[in-house]
């Protein structure tokens, strides 16, 4: 049983609350949750459809309390569906919080709330730069970390909205032609170094046309030119995508044809950045919704102090 | 005055410093001994984009050593001066010192950092004649103290020899105005050298505005930054102070110039993910350069690539 019973719905509504709260969640009832989000993403397609409206937020890396500005400003599940594009863990000191909120949203609304993995859903990235110590911090082993890297081998490796605007984290791969290509692909595995999964969720858009080799050292880069018949090929409008920071927390690329959304305002309390999430309406019309950081406290307020890491 | 947050950096620096060298981004014989006995209890992995920041500037000043240390072989038989202007706990005059047997090492910074660097050396060791190798107590804000200290070294400083001053993370701590004393200080004394400075910029965009909260927040306020607030402006810090040449590199620039093998092999050591990060706050440091060349010593120097 994947989807909740009705029955469900008042003990996942109280976890939803205590979440919103920003209130620890005990580790059974968050492995079960990964338990239960498994079971439903395992079902869900490699290219998940997503009804518009829909609301598409970006990177989120950890900042809970800037997702929780970011809701109020483009409100709460279910009233809004919402589309979520990969990298809700690293980098910021929340990422255990903000991952099991995205996930216990998606168990107890499955048609409103779409989730997808990025490159920061995996156990070797994860490992570097911060979720797994964050993780042992928290819950003091590492059985956190695990029943949520076993569930990111689950989530979908892109949505795509009315089969119009296609969204993967990252971008393009020279190995992927069509919807049709993503599809076939058996994604239940850790994202590799190379091949399909990989560039999805890794790669960029470039001015340069063509295939590029990406300076991450995965995926790769592609210009307009890929972009263009890409969207041609599969009868697309947009491309809307994550993975970088942009300064104005949107940009657009490629003639219009791509865009990049980062909802992580300030990125790692150092950039600077604002933040947006991009509202698609009805008639898949595009707007975007700005937002700055929400103060900062707790343990944020107490890095500031140390200090994000500069060269001193 | 905030000397304690700016004295705190040179600890930040050190563990950063050490942190690569354990990594292997660096060979650097000195700084495990430069390290406290509690620093040295602690493992503190440093972010990828930390560590390859340090490396480059690791490297850059390196480079900017062997390249003046090599031409001095022709000028002055080898001899020159290196004075490191806010030398904190680096040990940038000591791995000089074993590349070059000629060279002359001085360094400059608060007593308390002098002190500590000294005895450290000492608990582990490493003794280098003075004639070689003083580390003197000064407040580098002022250039008095600068020009006593080194008055005051036990070995007479021979301002006539070729000299590469180093000042790392340091012009943008100095007040407003300080700096361009410290640059033409130098500049007015010696007559063949190299003035490297390492710096931030850019305080006022959106990434340079956050970073000047961050570290004002920790006491550290980069006061000097309006004085040279861009490469340009470094540049221009050091014509105004009266350096016969100039010029300046934003770390992006650097990072492209430093050794094509050498970035190869560290950027294997770290998965550095976030590249528009990487590429924004290497956007927000430079190197700028004063040469004085009277006698034509140093012909085109300039930050090397291979």
């Amino acid at each position: 049983m994947t989807r909740l019973r009705t029955s469900e719905y008042g003990d996942y509504d109280a976890m939803v609350r205590t979440l919103l709260e920003h209130k620890f969640l005990p580790e059974d009832e968050v492995v079960a949750l990964c338990d239960r989000a498994r079971g439903l993403l395992a079902e869900e397609s490699n290219v998940q459809f997503v009804r518009a409206p829909v609301t598409v937020v970006g990177d989120i890396h950890g900042q809970f309390h800037d997702m929780m500005e970011m809701f109020k400003m483009g409100g709460l599940a279910p009233d809004t569906n919402y589309l979520f594009l990969g990298d809700y863990v690293d980098r910021g000191y929340y990422s255990v919080e903000t991952v099991t909120l995205v996930v216990a949203l998606k168990v107890r609304y499955p048609d409103r709330v779409t989730i997808i993995r990025g490159n920061h859903e995996s156990r070797q990235i994860t490992q570097v730069y911060g979720f797994y110590d964050e993780c042992m911090r928290k819950y003091g082993h590492a059985g956190i970390w695990k029943a949520f890297t076993d569930l990111f081998d689950f989530m979908p490796l892109s949505a795509v909205i009315e089969n119009k605007i296609f969204c993967p984290h990252g971008g393009l791969s020279p190995s992927i032609d069509t919807l049709e290509d993503v599809r076939k692909i058996d994604r239940f595995a850790e994202v590799p170094h190379e091949g399909p999964v990989c560039d999805l969720v890794w790669s960029d858009p470039d001015d340069r046309a063509g295939w590029g080799m990406s300076p991450r050292g995965a995926g790769y880069t592609f210009g307009e030119d890929i972009t263009q018949q890409f969207n041609h090929n599969n009868g697309l409008k947009l491309i809307a995508r994550a993975h970088q920071l942009v300064m104005e927390g949107y940009l657009w690329h490629h003639d219009q044809s791509l865009v990049t959304i980062f909802s992580a305002p300030n990125y790692c309390y150092r950039c600077g950045n604002q933040a947006s999430i991009m509202e698609v309406d009805d008639n898949l019309g595009t707007s975007f919704l700005q937002f700055d950081p929400a103060p900062r406290r707790g343990e944020e307020q107490q890095a500031a102090k140390r200090c994000p890491d500069y060269f001193l | 005055m905030e000397d304690r947050g700016v004295i705190a950096t040179a600890d930040d620096a050190l563990r950063a410093k050490r942190d690569i060298a354990r990594a292997g981004y660096v060979e650097d014989a000195y700084i495990d001994l430069l390290s406290s006995r509690t620093e040295r209890a602690l493992v503190r992995r440093h972010p990828p984009l930390v560590r390859r920041g340090y490396w480059a500037r690791t490297a850059a000043t390196r480079a900017i050593a062997l390249e003046f240390g090599s031409r001095c072989e022709k000028v002055s038989d080898g001899r020159f001066n290196v004075v490191n202007v806010g030398c904190g706990y680096d040990t940038f005059g000591l791995w000089t010192l074993d590349r070059f047997e000629r060279a002359r090492v001085v360094e400059l910074d608060f007593a308390d950092v002098i002190r500590a660097r000294s005895e450290r050396l000492r608990e582990a060791g490493v003794e280098r004649s003075e004639v070689s190798y003083e580390s003197r107590a000064c407040d580098v804000r002022d250039v008095s103290a600068i020009d006593a200290a080194i008055g005051g070294l036990k070995e007479p400083f021979d301002w006539s020899l070729p000299t590469l001053v180093i000042a790392e993370c340091v012009l943008a701590y100095l007040p407003p105005g300080a700096s361009d004393a410290v640059t033409k200080f130098f500049g007015e004394r010696l007559n063949t050298a190299v003035f490297a400075s390492y710096d931030p910029i850019e305080p006022d965009d959106a990434f340079g505005r956050q970073m000047i909260r961050n570290v004002r927040a920790r006491g550290c306020a980069f006061a000097g930054i309006g004085d040279a607030p861009s490469v340009e402006g470094a540049r221009a810090r050091f014509e105004r102070s009266g350096w016969q040449r100039a010029f300046a590199y934003d770390m992006n620039a650097v990072y492209a110039r430093l050794s094509a093998n050498e970035r190869e092999r560290i950027e294997k050591i770290d998965f550095l993910d976030e590249y528009e990060e990487w590429r924004l706050i290497l956007a927000h440091y430079c190197i700028s350069v004063g040469v004085n060349d009277a006698v034509g010593a140093l012909g085109n120097f300039d930050l090397i690539s291979d």
